[in-house]
């Protein structure tokens, strides 16, 4: 932690000049996007145009490594507890079909340990449960568990309990017990892009066409938070950032970054510029910072929020 | 249970093609397992409003739904996904592709149609934008988007019957450089992805095409087999057969025309089965579309009717694998009759000067009614015809002065269709039209001038005015220019210009265009020798001598509206715009010609405006809107604009925008009092206003919005306006010089700002020497697409040129503008972003 506190100190020395944000990696001509905190804070996942690939920006060594190439595997990427390792759905092409398969990838190695054939029709993301020990994956006909080999982490709140969503309906599944909890938010309402806190206490989501919602994971206490897309949690699970992004129906006219309570209070613009199009935010562990992208510009920024 | 229906299909299809009239053509096709698709309606709820109110978004959507319909029922695909499927969800761009990402759809298809910024009866062409790496780069990961496309395009574009600016990379086709594509959903989709473009919603033709449900159904099935093609599945028997009716004269859709084919009959659109939607006028919107689905192979009569139209039966051959097109004209049935005559009934006309102009409603038989035309006392007459047959003008030479005549076209004339003339007009055929008219008193009198700009005395004249004389009658063109000039009394010396005689309302008007700005303070008198003479040869016996002085200010263009030399793409037809009303719509209209302009610029175009007003309402206001959006002016402006006056005393009024406030302000109303051109000018610093929309008070920033016309009772309802050169200016003494103007010292050519733009951008430009100028726009494949300038000596200086797609319809992509300049030549690139 320590260790930690000194390096981001050294990150966090030219933000006194640059308004308080820094040039990660990136550029017009190596767009990168979808950054995301390792939970130890070390280290950032982020990828490439059209969620090709994966790569691994190390905060410590400041150096940069690609852990794979493959398509789609920086869609909805999940770190381990451990940051350790990498959860991802990847996908190749054979004869115009698309097949997808579910794959952990070791951050230090690159390695991949595949956890399902290459299958069409994977219209399901996978996630951790079990303390890390297992990974899930909805299915049309119903939910499989695969073992990932790694040891339970203890310390994860309700690692038991996994989120997945099916049209109109968020399916709270209690891998302990079997038992699934299907709560309804808006009656024939799609939902995309669902987080659950990591208390998993709460879930965020967006609705297709519509607005972005927190709710209680009992299904309790649903509240609109307004206009915004692809929420995440902050790691006390007390905060959503997101982004509110302005389009013309081709490419992406405005968008800023935004930060919320899930009751929907203390909505704060975090980033309030007219001339860039901050997107993808995530926050760093302890919660002082953020990273996240600018569109065009290509890059991953870091941004102190002390 | 599908293997099984295919199988017998195939077998009744070999052994007994004429007993399939009652089956089913949509049968299954297999070969999609394993594979889904994830469609994408464009936009959302009403959003890129087309012409006549009907959006892009509502057009792709059902194009969306009626695909998802046709892979579902027709294929063994696994799962088609669509990203909205009404007209309220406000979908974004991030939720599309997130949703197709966390769905890992197997490809992307973004449905949209393309646009121009103003309304269009040109451009309508097909495009297919698949994601790319760079301007010129490969295609993105995952692969076969441009596969997709390369096979969509030319099936889309024979669908849609029009051409396609093809199947292109999205940066090559925007022109913007980056290293990943260019449109969302090529550049954050896991996918392979493309994105088409049917057509143009802001084409009149088209847009009128895109209300009516099933065309919506063809453009689907494009798609359809498109992805049957990609994955090399042969496409099952189409049996759809789609065509326009239309009337064969004038070419316009028929609505309600009813159309049988195989048993199944189509109503195509009406007013009050669909149009009602879009336009309170019922006349207004057509298409004339009739779909067939599910014909069998063969041959079949197919018939046409529909009240007021002949029917017709052709015969349509089924083709197997593409849509089969058949388009029907209808002759009317409705028997030909008079529309209007000159002189009106019991007018007058000058003999052997003024003819008789009989305009028939159709094409005639112009034998026989040459037969049928009889006039009393008798005369012999001699007749000439236009070339669509539908006006005959009768020679007076003949004629007596002061006589009645009666004309008569008896009912035994035809048109061209052998339908009897109808000369009572009562719809059927088979009576004569008489009609009396009345030849004049010889005319014996001098004509006399009415007015003349500038006046006698008048003093601070501007230094470039448009010189104006009108007559209280026409003039014989001949004896005219011989005998006028403009002279600088000082030294004697003759002005040089350009004279234009007009004849307006039965009167002439001359309009003398200096070519050089005036001397200031100086006197100059406009000489109109005796002897022009009227078309009954009596002539002018006293020299008009008309003597002014100008002053020592000028108007000083500052911003170019709208000279109308690109055309009148930028306005929309009065009756397009919902404050029109009262007129009678056939009869208001706007054109570009380019033979009446005003010469005292340069014009090379003008804007003609045909007007009439009905006479059963009691309020009229004819709003002629301009739909751009710049260039912006404040109240320090005088708005003016060149006029081809009418001499109705209707009105005109000058409309504009507050842009800041959303509201609008309108001029004073001016009495149309005038013949030939004026400059009519709304001086916004004097802050008079009049009374439209807004509060009266003018408040900056302003765009233009529209010239206004309204009727002014008891005068004349019908007529004909031109208007030119709308702009800002100002008016300064000339003699303040611009003391900081440096020549330049070489050529150069500047990047054009804005760069990308939408709808106008800049050029400037330097030459350091007086030079043959040329400054031309090209495409992609080098095409000349446009001249801004053609070959024009320019002095030394630095210029702008401002260039606008209003006026010239391109589409959004890169272009190449070049400039030649004595030895030096220069080529840059922009970008046109829609």
């Amino acid at each position: 932690m320590k260790k930690f506190c000194l390096i981001f100190y050294w990150i966090s020395l030219p933000l006194l000049i640059q308004a308080q944000t820094i040039h990660l990696v990136g550029s017009s001509d190596d767009i990168c996007m979808n950054p995301a905190f390792s939970p130890d804070g070390k280290k950032l996942a982020y990828t490439k145009a059209n969620y090709k690939g994966l790569l691994i920006f190390d905060l410590v060594s400041n150096s940069i490594k690609q852990i794979t190439d493959e398509d789609a595997a920086g869609f909805a990427f999940k770190w381990s507890s451990d940051s350790k390792s990498i959860l991802s759905r990847v996908s190749k092409y054979d004869y115009l079909k698309r097949y997808n398969a579910v794959k952990i990838f070791d951050v230090e190695s690159g390695n991949s340990l595949p956890l399902t054939d290459y299958k069409t029709m994977m219209p399901y993301l996978p996630d951790w449960s079990n303390g890390d020990s297992e990974v899930y994956l909805p299915t049309k006909e119903g939910i499989e568990v695969y073992s990932t080999g790694k040891q339970k982490n203890t310390k994860i709140q309700k690692s038991e309990l996994g989120g997945y969503v099916k049209n109109d309906k968020i399916i709270v599944h209690d891998f302990t017990t079997g038992n699934a909890q299907i709560n309804i938010p808006i009656k024939n309402a799609d939902i995309i892009n669902l987080i659950i806190s990591p208390d998993k206490n709460k879930v965020a989501f967006e609705i297709m066409g519509g607005n972005m919602y927190s709710m209680n994971a009992d299904g309790t206490n649903l509240t609109n938070l307004g206009k915004g897309n692809r929420p995440r949690w902050s790691y006390d699970s007390k905060k959503i950032i997101y982004m509110i992004a302005e389009d013309d129906g081709h490419t992406f006219t405005e968008s800023d970054i935004y930060s919320i309570n899930p009751d929907g209070t203390e909505k704060v613009n975090l980033t309030n510029t007219k001339d860039l199009i901050e997107m993808n935010p995530c926050f760093s562990p302890d919660g002082k910072s953020i990273v996240y992208d600018v569109f065009d510009d290509g890059s991953i920024y870091l941004m102190n929020l002390e | 249970m599908k293997k099984l229906f295919t199988a017998t299909f195939i077998i009744i299809l070999l052994l007994s093609l004429q007993i399939l009239n009652t089956v089913s053509f949509s049968q299954q096709v297999t070969g999609l397992s394993g594979w889904n698709i994830y469609l994408d309606p464009g936009h959302s709820r009403k959003e890129n409003m087309g012409v006549y109110n009907y959006s892009e978004a509502e057009k792709n959507l059902r194009v969306g739904l009626n695909l998802r319909q046709m892979l579902l029922d027709w294929t063994d695909i696994d799962t088609v996904y669509i990203c909205r499927t009404d007209d309220i969800a406000q979908v974004s761009l991030s939720q599309r592709t997130d949703q197709a990402n966390a769905l890992a759809a197997a490809h992307y298809h973004s449905i949209h149609s393309n646009a121009t910024s103003a309304p269009t009866t040109t451009a309508n062409s097909t495009l297919l934008l698949w994601g790319q790496l760079g301007i010129g780069g490969p295609e993105k990961f995952p692969n076969d988007g441009k596969k997709m496309s390369d096979i969509m395009v030319p099936l889309l574009t024979a669908g849609m019957r029009t051409n396609t600016i093809g199947s292109i990379g999205d940066r090559t086709f925007y022109g913007s450089p980056g290293s990943v594509p260019y449109l969302h959903v090529n550049r954050e989709t896991t996918m392979a992805s493309e994105l088409s473009e049917a057509g143009f919603h802001t084409n009149i033709i088209q847009n009128q095409l895109n209300m009516n449900a099933e065309w919506k159904r063809l453009e689907a099935k494009t798609f359809f087999w498109s992805i049957l093609k990609y994955h090399n599945i042969a496409r099952p028997f189409v049996g759809t057969v789609a065509g326009i009716i239309k009337d064969l004269e004038s070419g316009l859709a028929i609505n309600g025309a009813v159309v049988s084919l195989n048993g199944q009959t189509y109503t195509t659109d009406t007013w009050q089965s669909l149009f009602y939607q879009y336009s309170s006028d019922p006349e207004l919107l057509r298409n004339g579309l009739y779909y067939f689905e599910d014909v069998p192979p063969g041959n079949f009569p197919m018939q046409v009717s529909t009240p007021g139209y002949e029917p017709q039966e052709v015969n349509v051959t089924i083709a197997d694998t593409f849509f089969t097109f058949r388009d029907v004209n209808l002759i009317s049935s409705v028997p030909p009759t008079i529309i209007s005559t000159v002189p009106t009934p019991n007018d007058s006309l000058y003999p052997g000067v003024e003819n008789v102009t009989i305009v028939f409603s159709r094409s005639m038989n112009k034998s026989s009614v040459e037969t049928n035309f009889t006039i009393s006392p008798s005369v012999n007459v001699t007749f000439t015809w236009s070339p669509d047959s539908k006006t005959l003008n009768v020679n007076t030479s003949n004629l007596e002065f002061n006589t009645h005549y009666d004309i008569t076209i008896l009912g035994t004339a035809e048109d061209k269709y052998s339908h009897l003339f109808d000369g009572d007009g009562n719809g059927i055929g088979g009576d004569s039209y008489i009609f009396r008219i009345n030849t004049k008193v010889k005319d014996v009198t001098e004509p006399i001038i009415v007015d003349v700009y500038p006046a006698a005395g008048s003093t601070n004249i501007e230094l470039k005015p448009v010189i104006n004389i009108s007559f209280s009658e026409p003039l014989k063109t001949s004896t005219i220019s011989s005998r006028f000039r403009i002279i600088r009394n000082s030294n004697q010396s003759s002005v040089s210009g350009t004279l234009r005689h007009y004849v307006v309302n039965g009167r002439s008007v001359l309009n003398a265009f200096i070519s050089n700005t005036l001397l200031e303070n100086e006197a100059y008198t406009i000489i109109l020798l005796a002897g022009v003479e009227d078309i009954a040869g009596n002539p002018i016996t006293t020299d008009l001598t008309n003597e002014f002085t100008t002053g020592s200010s000028n108007y000083v263009s500052q911003t170019i509206i709208d000279n109308f030399d690109g055309g009148i793409s930028s306005w929309w037809q009065p009756t397009s715009s919902g404050s029109t009303f009262g007129v009678i719509s056939d009869s208001t209209k706007i054109s570009s010609v380019n033979t009446i302009i005003n010469l005292n610029t340069g014009s090379i175009k003008s804007m003609m405006l045909e007007y009439a007003y009905n006479l059963n309402e009691s309020d009229w206001l004819i709003r002629e809107y301009r739909s751009v959006a710049s260039p912006s002016f404040d109240a320090n402006a005088i708005l003016q604009a060149y006029i081809l006056g009418d001499g109705t005393f209707n009105k005109l009024r000058f409309a504009i925008k507050e842009t800041s406030l959303n509201t609008y302000e309108v001029s004073p109303w001016i009495d149309i009092d005038w013949i030939g051109w004026k400059l009519i000018s709304w001086d916004l610093r004097e802050g008079q206003t009049g009374t439209w929309l807004g509060n009266g008070i003018l408040e900056p920033p302003f765009i233009y919005d529209s010239f206004q016309f309204t009727h002014n009772p008891g005068n004349k309802h019908f007529g004909t306006l031109y208007i030119d050169d709308l702009r800002t200016a100002i008016f300064q003494p000339t003699d303040i010089k611009d003391e900081t103007i440096i020549k330049p010292t070489k050529y150069s050519l500047e990047q054009n700002y804005p760069n990308p733009f939408n709808p106008s951008t800049t050029i400037r430009y330097q030459i350091p020497n007086e030079s043959l100028v040329s400054l031309k726009i090209f495409d992609l494949l080098g095409n000349e697409v446009a001249v801004l300038i053609d070959n024009e000596y320019r002095a030394a200086g630095t210029y702008s040129t401002e260039f606008s797609t209003d006026e010239i319809n391109l589409s959004s992509g890169v272009y190449f503008y070049q400039m030649r300049a004595g030895q030096f030549t220069d080529t840059k690139k922009f970008l046109i972003l829609k």
